[in-house]
């Protein structure tokens, strides 16, 4: 086996240590100014090599909510029409729903993700344009229900919220 | 402790070379991920990635200001493309478990997969983060110095022996295990400052959790057992992420790593992510237990295998011969 050379040893031992820092300052969430500075400094670079992490499922807390998004299709007619966001459980628990559980109850569902809401509106029109007249307007609906704490049998009724309208133009059919 | 003997100690850690087995036993399970991620997915390739897809080319730009790997940004945006750049990921994946142009093709899924966690980053899950943390280092290993394609042509060229296993700087490889315990640790610690992990009942919340549930499960109300539950997988992510580092604990904590992760993937529905996580666990197994262990299974299963080498032989020749009979009849 040959022997590596002074720089290429300098440059893996670099590779190594820029490494160590970065992936351990992203990962491990230790509020501290260094870890700040750090984690702001190598942003850029650990976003670009993909080695932006975050291990927080579950944590600190689990959700203590079940919840789901649905969409209330309004068509020109007048006709209305309730298009869900698929969720595994609809699917005998598949696992090849579970991006569409990710799209729909952690990512549309969550007021910080407003952008993508016009995106998931005029796709779910699409997907419903399989009438005699067109969808005119697509509303989000989320709908939610507390877990009770270990030991309380009582029901979970679900409370909903309408927390988005779009007004589906013609072009957006397409 | 002096500085020499912690210079000492970082060379044989990074730099003493080692068969690369381990390695190259989690390359073929990286490569057979990323086979399954791709056909799990393939029924919706175009509605996540496609030109007219769930989230669009100009809502991405919009919503994420850094600048990723992103092949999507220079594919002309039609169904065809799109379809042509998922078979060519697809292709790299099968050449990366096969151990077929290995470099090429570990830089290439790593780049694939940058580009589809790009497209859509709302979409993702633990399992795709694992994928591609671990994708990101193993660029840099030598994953197809055995157990590949690439080695057998070597060996067909005479550039190699076969009775050799070659020896190779193990710095990517430690880095992957690191990255591994990073990962433990760090849930350790997001867990351990939350309430319901240290008073006992997450695993209770967790468990209840419909979008996750994949297997039957009974409602656990049972606070004595939902404290073992959920104490247990604190102290096991804690030991991944310190003891495994010490050599008599490392396979116990492995083990334990094991059944917490597959009782998770009875449990719950997080595709991926459990074996995304395991794999990782070959890069732990010391080179000459795993040598041992490939001798054990050469001895127990290599006279059957070659038994049943030579009985297809037979019967392919036999089927040769029966096929040439007519036509010397004829002639």
């Amino acid at each position: 086996m040959r022997d590596l050379g002074p720089i290429k040893r300098i440059a893996i031992n670099a590779f190594i240590i820029f490494h160590l820092v970065a992936i351990v300052c992203w990962a491990v969430p230790l509020n501290t100014l260094l870890v700040s500075v750090v984690n702001i400094t190598v942003m850029p670079y650990v976003v670009l090599a993909g080695l932006d992490q975050n291990w927080g499922l579950f944590a600190p807390t689990p959700l203590s909510l079940n919840c789901r998004v649905e969409a209330e299709i309004t068509y020109a007619d007048g006709s209305m029409r309730v298009w869900k966001f698929p969720l595994p459980q609809d699917f005998g628990h598949s696992y090849f729903k579970e991006r569409d559980r990710n799209w729909g109850n952690s990512s549309i569902r969550m007021n910080v993700n407003f952008a993508l809401w016009p995106d998931a509106a005029r796709y779910v029109a699409r997907l419903n344009n399989n009438r005699g007249s067109p969808p005119v307007s697509v509303k989000f609906v989320r709908y939610w229900s507390q877990i009770g704490p270990p030991g309380s049998h009582a029901p979970e009724p679900y409370d909903h919220y309408a927390f988005f309208t779009y007004a589906v133009k013609p072009g957006d059919l397409q | 402790m002096t500085v020499r003997s912690l210079v000492k100690g970082w060379n044989e850690f990074f730099f003493k070379p080692q068969p690369p087995t381990p390695l190259a036993l989690f390359r073929i399970l990286y490569g057979l991920l990323t086979i399954a991620n791709l056909l799990m997915l393939k029924p919706e390739w175009l509605m996540w990635y496609g030109p007219h897809a769930f989230m669009s080319m100009q809502t991405m730009h919009a919503v994420d200001k850094f600048l990723r790997i992103n092949f999507f940004e220079i594919l002309p945006q039609t169904g065809f493309w799109i379809d042509a750049f998922f078979w060519f990921f697809l292709l790299v994946a099968v050449f990366q478990t096969i151990g077929y142009m290995s470099r090429f093709s570990c830089v290439s899924v790593f780049l694939c997969m940058m580009s589809i966690h790009s497209r859509n980053p709302y979409i993702l899950n633990g399992g795709d983060q694992v994928m591609q943390c671990m994708g990101f280092f193993l660029m840099f290993a030598p994953a197809g110095a055995v157990l590949s394609v690439d080695r057998w042509r070597r060996i067909r060229q005479g550039k190699e022996s076969a009775d050799q296993i070659p020896l190779c700087r193990p710095w990517a490889q430690r880095l992957i295990q690191i990255q591994a315990s990073v990962l433990y640790f760090s849930t350790f610690y997001f867990k351990s400052q939350g309430p319901w992990w240290i008073n006992g009942t997450a695993f209770y919340y967790a468990s209840r959790l419909l979008e996750f549930q994949h297997f039957p499960m009974p409602a656990i109300h049972n606070l004595y057992l939902l404290r073992a539950l959920t104490w247990s997988t604190l102290l096991i992510e804690f030991s991944l992420g310190v003891l495994v580092w010490f050599r008599d604990l490392r396979y116990p904590v492995l083990l334990g790593g094991l059944c917490l992760h597959m009782g998770i993937e009875y449990a719950m529905v997080i595709p991926l992510f459990e074996w995304a996580s395991v794999a990782t666990y070959v890069t732990f197994i010391y080179p000459e237990d795993l040598s041992r262990a490939g001798a054990w299974l050469r001895h127990r299963i290599g006279p059957q295998l070659a038994e049943l080498w030579n009985s297809s032989l037979k019967w392919h020749r036999g089927r040769t011969k029966e096929r040439a009979a007519p036509a010397k009849i004829k002639a």
